[in-house]
């Protein structure tokens, strides 16, 4: 089967009209909706935008650091404490950029490959050591990017890097501050 | 929009006129993922007043549509879960079975379409229910509610280019799980 077999393998189900919600006809779902409505307290008013906190700006700073030394000495490198000068560069990295390189230690993967916020989540592909270490070096600008490796298909995150957030299918992407 | 900001300013009377244009496409959605029509009906409702109650945090640059399907997918997730969680506790089922249980408990068919599309149907939700959460939830979007990237984007907060790799792999591993069934049926 193709590739573009699989965009449709799901056809018999689209075709399949969903039910209707109960009572859609007579509008009692509406009228439930409502009545449920009425008993809930009146929605506090949106408050005005918020201008970033200073502790942000800060705990950005220590992260950063931390988080660039961190990938400059590899994932099982400890990160060093307090670090606050600037990271040598791997290699020449284009003006604007600081070249940063992630690795990820899996033997078994047949395949890896890494998409982040850096590059639009386009995939680059990894290059595997003979011990099993996948390496990747990226030339981006300051700033705070999410990203993941993808192993065989499989986004994971970044097990080795200090900042994550949930990527809202129910795993952790992780954060490269640079 | 000016539903949206009534609502917003704390008139709820208009809060009715977004019930009435969104229920049916809400309803459908959370159908599609827990496949019991009660527990749509139930979800689909509490989808709507968890809206009403979070209506300041909405943005007005976001699709309304994009923020309701999240609060509902949200609900349907929370929702299997328990389910199952409950399942695994009476010790009735194995996993396996509480996972298809949670999906076909009620289900409904359609009853205009043939014996052999409901069979077909039938294994294809099959296959889906042994996917990830996550699998499910973009294939659900793209490929049955045919809705657009940009809005699947806005839903679950994932860029594009990240969630069009996700819909290729998430349809691969649909079709390796059709495949496991149909080697299964031949032994």
């Amino acid at each position: 089967m193709s590739r573009r077999d699989d965009d449709d393998l799901l056809a018999p189900l689209r075709a399949q009209k969903p039910p209707r919600p109960r009572g859609d006809e007579s509008g009692r779902f509406v009228s439930e909706v409502m009545r449920q409505v009425a008993l809930r307290p009146t929605p506090a008013r949106a408050p005005p935008p918020r201008r970033r906190a200073l502790w942000f700006s800060v705990s950005t700073i220590f992260a950063s650091s931390a988080v660039a030394a961190a990938l400059l000495l590899g994932p099982r490198a400890p990160i060093a404490p307090r670090t606050t000068a600037t990271p040598p560069a791997v290699a020449a990295a284009p003006a604007g950029t600081v070249r940063v390189r992630l690795t990820l230690r899996a033997p078994d993967a047949r395949a890896v490959a890494i998409a982040g916020e850096h590059n639009g989540w386009a995939q680059t592909d990894c290059r595997r050591a003979d011990d099993g270490t996948w390496t990747v070096e990226l030339a981006v600008a300051p700033g705070r990017y999410r990203y993941s490796f993808i192993v065989d298909g499989a986004f994971i995150g970044d097990p080795a890097a200090a900042l994550a957030a949930d990527d809202d299918f129910g795993g952790k992407d992780a954060i490269l501050v640079v | 929009m000016h539903a949206i900001q009534a609502v917003q300013r704390g008139d709820r009377a208009p809060f009715r006129l977004l019930v009435e244009r969104y229920h049916r496409r809400v309803h459908a959605l959370v159908y599609r993922l827990v496949r019991n029509p009660a527990d749509a009906d139930d979800l689909a409702q509490q989808a709507f007043v968890n809206a009403f109650d979070a209506i300041s945090d909405f943005r007005l640059e976001m699709r309304f549509s994009a923020w309701l399907y999240r609060i509902a997918i949200n609900l349907a997730k929370d929702h299997l879960k328990s389910k199952k969680r409950g399942e695994e506790q009476l010790g009735e089922h194995d996993e396996g079975v509480a996972a298809e249980s949670a999906l076909f408990c009620g289900a409904y068919e359609s009853p205009d379409v043939a014996p052999e599309q409901a069979q077909r149907a039938r294994l294809l939700q099959q296959a889906l229910a042994t996917l990830s959460w996550a699998d499910r939830t973009v294939l659900v979007l793209k490929d049955i509610e045919e809705l657009p990237y940009e809005e699947i984007k806005q839903i679950v907060g994932s860029p594009v280019t990240a969630l069009k790799i996700r819909v290729v792999r998430a349809r691969a591993r649909l079709r390796r799980a059709l495949e496991a069934q149909a080697g299964e049926g031949a032994l």
